[in-house]
């Protein structure tokens, strides 16, 4: 181990990389990505499929050089036994929430449990593993007729006041969860660490109620009544007081979405390098990532190797020009999150891990990204960390007890249909509980 | 009446109902499956849930337990990935060094549905579930008084026997009812060691309580301990019998079967001729078989004399193969004597004619025990049949003469084989097959025990109602027993292998519900060694008796005599009837155990007869690698070489039979 001193700082792929690398030609060519590309490019016209794969490759090889050549690129060394080692006794906890699925039965409920796992590793005592439903709540999203709804009044799209509820109610499990024992010194939430809120900034937008602010808010909700009582000031105050804490935080996000915003902003930062081959030549290579739809995880799946990252990139997700004036200047407060991609398996799709802007976490980026590798690669495929995989589970109405409940509520409500005998009625009923028109009730029968 | 009362209200332990779990997945109404707290239930625990179902009207609902069992448990731990294995062994890393969890293991118990008490109402009535259990609903541990009250007295009406507990619950008792046991017949199943012999007890005892008149035929003395014992049973009369085989006008064809079974047969002619000899000779009402052989012998010897030529040579063969039965009915007689008196302490006496005399046999508040070891399995039989069907014909002509009555038949498959083990028909079966069919009418019910299922005749065990199925490895056993009680649950057909003793299923009429059961064992009624256990103690305080010394040198004279060759070569048709001395049967029937491989014990089984505890586990191809001398110098006694012979040769001629 020539680079045995260095061990603790991140590494320039060029000098840390103790495994064999891979070129990127090659790794395209490998079966397991060579799926996932088809399965993209099939979205395409048939010239485009057929070009596909020239250009990813082209991009992928170009962008590799510059990112190479800046020492963007880190590598992590994968081994097992020695990181286990190095985070033994350290809690580490991750947090991640379900949501129930009640809907279509005529009101607005909504049920969110948020959950935290912290675990100490190589601890045997008790006291290893924690579990704890850290916020949970089942109520109408808005009621008139008594103080228990979530929010103030209703809004025409009610999937926005849904996901408030569930963002604004992770980041405030988070912050509960570092003030308990064990005192986690690593925190992983599930998701983006910063959303898009323009969506949720305008006027109409209703305050949360105090019933909703209680919870989400549990020091400091008293007294707090319009803008202060909004969604977007709320998620604010959850993100400051996550971001002024002494715990490492990020969070992870191992499903493929069609976002291109970490690769054009990394190529504008190239073009600022002296790396870069010039504006147009920048500007091709963006077009062509437009163009050919090439998504960020598609990109990097094919740029990142075992154990690498990107050297975390600061993106904008909730730009000027979007802010709606009503809540323009509290938007502008909102932290930028800093991005990268990380190849756990060679073959595997990267996943996204998010940090807040400002420093590094105490521990560093490359401490982070050690350890989610490490529990990824504990996972079927090294989707993603098997912590978030584990809190998943405990927090999610779990499968069996969903459905069961689902349906035995279903066929209470059809069974109040049957009740009034109107077969327009039972109709409804039975539209309103059955998802799929294949369903056995859509089936002909005797009576129509 | 207060009591009543006291049942009726709302229980003031109604708080103690503990929940344990919850509902999940499709329920029915038939079983249902829920999350178990850790170590809230076991397997075989009565549980609850508490719904509403609509009224009978549907006007409104009503409240309801569902009343359940927990016929399984299965532990996952749905954290952890299966690939993360494969990862950690090849890193050598530990599961707790890394972020794994492993402290959420979930308890999945699946529960049969056993039926639903109104509630607020008493728990004695139960009645069938209509609705389906509602999922996420909560499961819930019933107080101990109240599963009593639930499983009190078994069936309403009935008398109830209290034969253990819940298995899983020592605090709840568990009682079958007698009415259905001695009309409906039960069996017990289970291997050897399984507690079939422990539990058959506590099954008499409650029945002695009730003055039930009974009968045990008793082939290894198990129950022999019984009459030592009682002082227990207070105007109980236990009695203690060995066989005594009654002829009568209708059962002297078992001659033919004797012969046809004990030795190498008859032709036809030969038949005929035997045939004409029984017609032609009564027995004395109740006289015994050997005595009726012997004017059987007398009226054939009369015969030879008058007839010549080929007449003569068949009687000779039907003389011969009369003698054979004889001696070996002496030799067993002989050989159950001998045990018998090696039981120092018990009193026998000699079974009474069942034709003339049931009600000595047969009679409220006694017990009677009919010793049947040192008899092979063909002359138990043969005696079990002449024995019940004297008794069933008493019951079934309504003369009054006896009581209804149950038999306890240890070691059933003997006396019922399935006619797949290729033994033929046994005199017995076609009596037990009417007993069992008509118990219900005559009140002839019996209790089978046998740690041999599969053996059993399948038609006539599956006519028993009830079955209390202990320990049972053998897969044979095991299909056999699933195929016969169509209400066992796959489930605790599994549990059968690993219950410890005592432990089991009963199920059948004689429940309300199947039900995991712990036998309650007498520990009084476990008797002092019966004589043949305390070998030790035998020995220090053994004397030769006085002839001993008489015995052994006339037997070296005689030895020595023996060896001088035959001037005349015997009598061919009294040739077998000369008693040969030991060494030459022992030096004959040696020869065919050169490559037996089995042990002792499995001849002592395969024979019914007892010889040697000690000497169990060792190959009798090693014993029969030995001359009649060279036993004696390995410390066999005369007596111990006498009963191994006698052994041997029942064995033989069952191996030849078979
Ligand atoms: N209900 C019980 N509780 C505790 N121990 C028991 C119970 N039943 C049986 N045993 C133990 O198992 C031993 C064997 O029991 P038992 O003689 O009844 O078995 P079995 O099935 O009749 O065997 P076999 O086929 O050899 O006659 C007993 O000596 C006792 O130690
Ligand atoms: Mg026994």
């Amino acid at each position: 181990m020539a680079t045995a001193a260095k061990k603790e700082k991140p590494r320039k792929a060029a000098q840390g990389a103790n495994r064999k690398k891979i070129p990127v030609s090659e790794r395209l060519r490998h079966p397991h990505i060579m799926t996932e590309m088809l399965r993209i490019s099939l979205g395409q016209s048939a010239g485009a499929q057929r070009d596909f794969l020239k250009v990813l490759e082209g991009l992928a090889c170009g962008i590799r050089e510059m990112l190479d050549a800046e020492g963007w690129i880190y590598s992590v060394p994968i081994d097992h036994a020695k990181t286990w080692k190095d985070f033994a006794g350290k809690p580490i906890c991750f947090v991640d929430g379900g949501v129930a699925s009640a809907q279509g039965l005529g009101a607005e409920p909504i049920g969110v449990r948020v959950g935290s796992y912290t675990v100490i590793p190589g601890d045997t005592s008790e006291k290893r593993e924690t579990f704890r439903m850290e916020k949970q709540l089942v109520a109408e999203l808005f009621d008139s007729s008594s103080p228990d709804g979530v929010y103030e009044d209703l809004y025409e799209d009610t999937s926005k006041l849904r996901d408030a509820v569930r963002i604004s109610l992770e980041l405030a499990a988070g912050v509960s969860s570092l003030k308990q024992e064990p005192k986690p010194q690593f925190l992983f939430l599930h998701g983006a660490l910063i959303n898009p809120v323009s969506a949720y900034g305008d006027e109409s937008f209703p305050a949360f109620s105090k019933k909703g602010l209680e919870l989400l808010l549990p020091d400091d909700h008293k007294g707090r009544e319009g803008r202060d009582a909004k969604f977007v000031t709320v998620c604010l105050e959850l993100l400051n007081q996550l971001k002024h804490t002494k715990a490492n935080i990020a969070s992870v996000v191992e499903r493929a979405s069609g976002s291109q915003l970490v690769s054009m902003t990394l190529l504008d930062e190239l073009q600022r390098t002296d790396s870069s081959p010039g504006p147009q030549a920048i500007k091709e290579t963006k077009n062509k990532i437009r163009d050919f739809r090439i998504s960020d995880s598609v990109l990097f799946h094919a740029i990142l190797g075992e154990g690498e990252y990107l050297k975390p990139t600061e993106v904008d997700r909730n730009v000027d020009s979007k802010r709606p004036n009503y809540s323009r200047h509290i938007i502008a407060k909102y932290p930028y999150p800093k991005v990268t991609y990380v190849g756990v398996g060679e073959f595997s799709q990267p996943i996204r891990v998010e940090f807040f802007d400002g420093p590094e976490p105490p521990a560093g980026y490359a401490e982070c990204i050690r350890l989610l590798i490490h529990s990824s690669r504990l996972m079927p495929n090294y989707a993603f960390p098997a912590g978030l995989d584990i809190v998943d589970k405990f927090a999610k109405v779990p499968a069996w007890m969903n459905r069961p409940i689902h349906s035995s509520m279903s066929v209470q409500l059809i069974q109040q249909a049957l009740e009034t005998g109107n077969t327009r009625t039972i109709d409804a009923a039975k539209r309103m509980v059955c998802g799929t028109r294949r369903d056995w009730l859509f089936r002909p029968t005797h009576n129509g | 009446m207060a009591k009543k009362q006291n049942t009726t209200q709302p229980k003031p332990s109604a708080a103690a109902w503990t929940p344990i779990g919850t509902v999940v997945g499709n329920a029915s109404t038939g079983e249902f499956t829920f999350i178990l707290k850790s170590f809230k239930s076991r397997v075989g625990d009565l549980v609850a849930v508490k719904m509403k179902v609509p009224d009978e009207n549907y006007a409104g609902t009503n409240e309801i337990y569902v009343w359940g069992r927990v016929l399984g448990i299965s532990r996952y731990n749905p954290f952890f990935p299966y690939e993360a294995a494969q990862e950690l062994s090849e890193e050598g890393v530990s599961l707790q060094d890394t972020i794994l969890s492993n402290s959420r293991d979930q308890l999945e118990a699946s529960v049969i549905i056993l039926g639903c008490t109104n509630v607020g109402s008493e728990y004695k009535n139960l009645f069938p579930l209509t609705y389906p259990v509602q999922p996420a609903a909560n499961v819930l541990y019933p107080p101990a008084d109240i599963i009593k009250e639930l499983l009190a007295g078994g069936i309403p009406g009935h008398k109830p026997m209290h034969i253990g507990t819940l298995i899983a619950r020592r605090d709840v008792d568990i009682a079958i009812s007698a009415d259905r046991i001695v009309s409906r017949h039960m069996a017990i199943l289970a291997m050897t060691g399984g507690g079939k012999t422990v539990a058959a007890r506590r099954i008499i005892r409650e029945m002695i309580e009730i003055g039930y008149p009974l009968l045990i035929l008793d082939p290894h003395g198990d129950y022999l301990g019984l009459w030592e014992k009682r002082h227990l049973f207070p105007g109980t009369k236990v009695q203690l019998l060995y066989p005594h085989i009654a002829m009568t006008d209708q059962n002297r064809h078992i001659i033919e079967v004797l012969i046809g079974k004990m030795t190498e047969g008859l032709t036809e002619p030969q038949k005929d001729e035997m045939g004409t000899i029984l017609a032609e000779t009564d027995p004395d009402e109740g006289e015994s078989v050997l005595s009726y052989i012997g004017n059987l012998k007398d009226a054939i010897q009369d015969k030879i004399g008058r007839v010549d030529g080929n007449k003569r040579k068949t009687l000779s063969v039907c003389m011969r193969q009369l003698s054979i039965v004889e001696s070996r009915f002496e030799r067993m007689e002989q050989t159950n004597d001998r045990m018998r008196r090696r039981m120092k302490k018990l009193d026998f006496e000699q079974m009474k004619d069942p034709q003339g005399r049931p009600d000595a046999i047969i009679a409220p508040k006694t017990v009677s025990i009919l010793y049947l070891g040192g008899y092979d399995h063909l002359t138990q039989t043969t005696i079990a049949s002449i024995l019940l069907e004297a008794l069933y014909e008493h019951r079934a002509n309504l003369s009054n003469r006896i009581p209804p009555f149950l038999t306890l038949i240890e070691e059933a498959h003997t006396f019922i084989p399935s006619s797949r083990e290729g033994t033929g028909d046994v005199p017995s079966l076609e009596t037990l097959r009417k007993l069992i069919t008509e118990g219900r009418k005559f009140g002839t019910g019996l209790l089978l025990v046998t740690q041999r299922p599969s053996r059993v005749d399948e038609t006539i065990l599956s006519q028993c109602n009830s079955f209390l199925i202990l320990r049972l490895v053998n897969p044979r056993d095991q299909n056999f027993v699933k195929q016969i009680m169509e209400n066992l649950s796959e489930q605790d057909a599994r549990m059968l292998p690993g219950f410890g003793p005592g432990q089991g299923v009963v199920s059948g009429q004689a429940v309300r519900f199947p039900l995991l059961v712990k036998i309650k064992m007498d520990e009084d009624l476990i008797y002092s060694d019966l004589g043949d256990e305390n070998f030790m103690q035998q020995v220090s305080e053994w004397k030769p008796d006085k002839k001993a010394g008489v015995r052994s040198r006339a037997g070296a004279t005689l030895d020595n005599l023996a060896n001088v060759p035959d001037r005349r070569p015997k009598k061919p048709f009294r040739g077998a009837d000369l008693p040969k001395s030991g060494e030459e049967r022992w030096d004959a029937i040696r020869k065919k155990f050169l490559k037996d491989k089995r042990a002792l014990g499995e001849i002592e089984a395969a024979t019914g007869m007892d010889w040697d505890r000690k000497r169990r586990s060792e190959k009798i191809s090693k014993l029969a690698a030995l001359t009649w001398d060279q036993l004696g110098k390995e410390k066999i006694s005369a007596d111990k070489r006498a009963m191994l012979l006698a052994m041997l040769e029942v064995a033989a001629n069952n191996n030849n039979n078979e």
